[in-house]
């Protein structure tokens, strides 16, 4: 549905977008994951048409971006990263306006129009002014504009920014509820476990290039990290613990790392059962244990050196 | 697609109490403290006195009855006729303002190019506006000359018995046999190609005419007469209503910010995300621009309508005898308002910006556009710099209709011109869009 090869933009010095390629398949959601400015909103503007792309091809529903600008745009919905709604207007006319622009009109606008009020439960605030909305409503009716159409593919740019958690996961059931039915989507967001419990895939972008892409699996796979067990002691026996930890089978590593005691290992299961073992033979008590498995944080950490929210 | 932008930024532009104020509520107000002031509710409020001017001298009936005319319409003078002792005691008591002397006239010196000299006596000390009074000539003999022209042209058989002299513009005619020609294609004797080929020897002619037109047709000598005694006089009482020459200026100052203001929607709308989620739509390029501008023309005709209709319901304001003319005027000055802001916004970076270079050019223009001054009282030098202004032609052809009580034959030209002002604006907005690399610079 979406095919990128060796995308390239460039705002002055600054390489927005450098050499990006990947496909979405149809009905698939992939996300591009990464930080703020890292190329993500530069890369939809370019396959939404809005932005010429400097280098490379991008192909939207089998249209070019660079030739076929109006035939991609009638298939294909955007969702900003801002509010993008009338404010004065109520939800009911900001969807009238946007079903006109595309063609709707009638009893076919009328019918859409309340399908995406009842799809974003906003029906019985369907004629109040979109000012007196609250975020997680607004995010709703955000991501309803882009749908009014019906599109084939759906870009979402970071949909859930500034909402609390419960809005958020209303968003996000929202988003794959849509998708069930067939809805290609791509989805930026720089929150990873937006990332990890929405995507059939994921590329994680920064500085503009795509620096991994893959499934959540095969991502972590790659990164070929071990589970890591951390704790405190209550008493400073930190360096008997080592010692004797170095000896235990998976065991790869144990020490101190970032203020914390840290054993590293394939699997952290058998780890804390031999743990707690030593602890009892010699009688001592823990003050915090946890076990980290490797994830999309670590993946991050490890091909940029910076974690993903800063 | 552009019915549906323009519907959406009403409905948004109603739905906002504060523009709804500062696009109706603030004019309105204004028209009431200024119908208060200068109008008056119905016919006994405060008059603008029209200023008393004696004319002396026995010019042709036509000439006499078009400047009577012209200077009534004017709503500065009352003529007053009288002979040039009687006029020369009047100015010296000050009983009038000043004398106007005419020469010794007779039709053909209307037609012959060299300029009709005028006396004017006023006391030294007095600050009458000579200028005024000799635009008023100008534009007087200019409709008496086009007038004859065309009667001449049309009907020269009648025309000859009836001045029982030799016309001066056979001057124009006298190598073709023009006005051989306007018979034969009038009775339908002429053979076409003949006729089509002496039909073009006419418009060369045309352009002879209109340099003789063009040609300043007055001077104006004036002469100083210092007060002394002398008898009285009674004079006729004559007044217009002082609302009708200000709220025209004042309606067309707002409509000059409601166009500034409808053209920040662009920066509104690139702010709050809307004109991104408008540019992935399957727009026309020209949409959004047209779009905007339709917008911001129905937004000031809107305001002018409820300007005229309150000045008109509350304070019997004139609206002029034709409401046709009226209604191209406005609608003639909310066009090019309308377009005149719109680079305007797509030059500038923001809201902020645009609002900062649009007041400063409102406000210059208005000064010398004749929006707080009638064009006529201003110096003759900016009046002349006046005329480069887009809102000085708005005020005029409103001023026309309204003030002068004339039709839509009288701003013909100044509708022309607003609209050519439109479309350049117009053709420049889009050139600024092209050049700013279309919807990637209005991102």
């Amino acid at each position: 549905m979406i095919q990128v090869h060796e995308l390239g933009k460039r705002f002055g010095d600054v390489k927005a977008v450098d050499g990006v390629s990947f496909t979405v398949a149809a009905g698939e959601i992939f996300g591009l994951l990464g930080p703020n400015g890292a190329g993500k909103t530069t890369t939809i503007s370019i396959l939404a048409t809005l932005l010429p792309p400097d280098s490379g091809r991008a192909s939207v529903c089998g249209l070019d971006v660079t030739t076929d600008g109006e035939a991609i745009r009638r298939r294909i919905g955007v969702v900003p990263q801002e509010m993008a709604l009338y404010e004065e207007l109520t939800a009911e006319q900001n969807l009238d306006v946007f079903g006109r622009l595309y063609g709707l009109k009638g009893d076919q606008l009328k019918r859409r129009v309340a399908e995406l009020l009842e799809l974003s439960e906003l029906t019985e605030h369907a004629r109040r002014p979109v000012k007196g909305f609250s975020g997680g409503m607004k995010r709703r009716l955000n991501i309803m504009m882009g749908l009014v159409h019906a599109p084939d593919v759906l870009f979402l740019d970071e949909p859930t920014v500034g909402i609390d958690a419960q809005a958020r996961t209303r968003i996000l059931d929202l988003i794959r509820g849509m998708n069930e039915q067939g809805l290609t989507v791509l989805y930026t967001t720089h929150y990873l476990e937006e990332a990890e419990q929405l995507c059939d895939r994921i590329g994680v972008i920064d500085h503009g290039r795509l620096a991994a892409l893959g499934d959540k699996e095969q991502l972590i796979h790659e990164i070929g990290e071990s589970d890591a067990v951390r704790l405190l002691l209550a008493t400073d026996r930190h360096a008997d613990l080592a010692a004797d930890a170095a000896r235990w089978p998976g065991v790869s590593w144990a020490g101190f790392r970032r203020g914390k005691f840290e054993i590293q290992c394939d699997d952290g299961a058998p780890v804390v059962a031999r743990l707690q073992t030593w602890l009892t033979e010699d009688g001592l008590e823990l003050d915090q244990l946890e076990v980290i498995r490797p994830n999309l944080e670590s993946l991050y950490l490890k091909i940029t050196g910076r974690a993903l929210r800063e | 697609m552009l019915g549906v932008l323009v519907r959406k930024d009403i409905r948004r532009w109603w739905a906002d109490r504060q523009s709804v104020i500062v696009t109706l509520a603030l004019p309105l107000l204004l028209t009431a403290v200024l119908g208060v002031s200068f109008g008056g509710f119905g016919d006994d409020g405060p008059q603008m006195e029209a200023i008393p001017l004696a004319l002396v001298g026995d010019p042709p009936q036509l000439i006499r009855d078009s400047l009577d005319n012209a200077l009534d319409q004017s709503g500065f003078f009352r003529p007053v006729w009288c002979d040039s002792l009687t006029a020369d005691s009047l100015v010296r008591k000050g009983e009038v303002r000043a004398a106007l002397v005419f020469p010794d006239m007779s039709p053909a010196i209307l037609f012959s190019g060299e300029k009709v000299v005028f006396e004017l006596w006023k006391d030294p000390v007095s600050a009458f506006q000579a200028d005024i009074v000799q635009q008023i000539l100008e534009r007087m003999l200019l409709e008496v000359r086009a007038g004859e022209a065309v009667y001449v042209a049309v009907w020269p058989e009648d025309w000859y018995p009836a001045q029982g002299e030799h016309h001066p513009f056979d001057m124009f005619f006298k190598d073709t046999s023009l006005l051989e020609v306007w018979r034969q294609v009038r009775d339908g004797t002429s053979e076409a190609e003949a006729a089509w080929k002496q039909m073009s020897t006419i418009f060369d002619h045309q352009v002879v005419l209109s340099d003789a037109f063009a040609t300043p047709a007055v001077d104006l000598v004036t002469y100083e007469r210092s007060a002394g005694e002398v008898g009285e006089m009674e004079s006729p009482q004559s007044s217009r209503n002082m609302f009708d020459w200000i709220l025209p200026g004042m309606g067309i100052f707002f409509m000059m910010f409601a166009a500034a203001n409808a053209g920040g929607d662009l920066h509104r709308e690139r702010a709050s995300g809307t004109l991104r989620r408008l540019l992935v739509a399957p727009l026309r390029d020209s949409d959004l621009l047209l779009g905007k501008w339709s917008f911001a023309a129905a937004n000031g005709l809107l305001q002018m309508m409820v300007l005229f209709g309150a000045g008109k319901l509350l304070f019997k304001m004139n609206l002029g005898p034709d409401p046709f003319a009226l209604a191209l005027v406005a609608l003639a000055t909310a066009g090019m308002l309308a377009s005149f802001y719109l680079p305007l916004a797509l030059l500038t970076r923001d809201e902020k910006q645009l609002g900062q270079v649009s007041t400063g050019v409102t406000l210059f223009l208005a000064l010398i556009g004749g929006n707080f001054i009638q064009p006529e009282a201003m110096p003759a030098v900016l009046q002349t710099i006046g005329r480069f202004t887009p809102n000085y032609w708005a005020n005029t052809a409103f001023t026309s209709v309204i003030a002068y009580n004339r039709g839509v034959g009288s701003v013909g030209m100044h509708l022309l011109i607003l609209m050519s002002i439109t479309v350049v604006f117009l053709g420049l907005s889009v050139l600024i869009y092209k050049r700013r690399g279309g919807k990637v610079g209005l991102l």
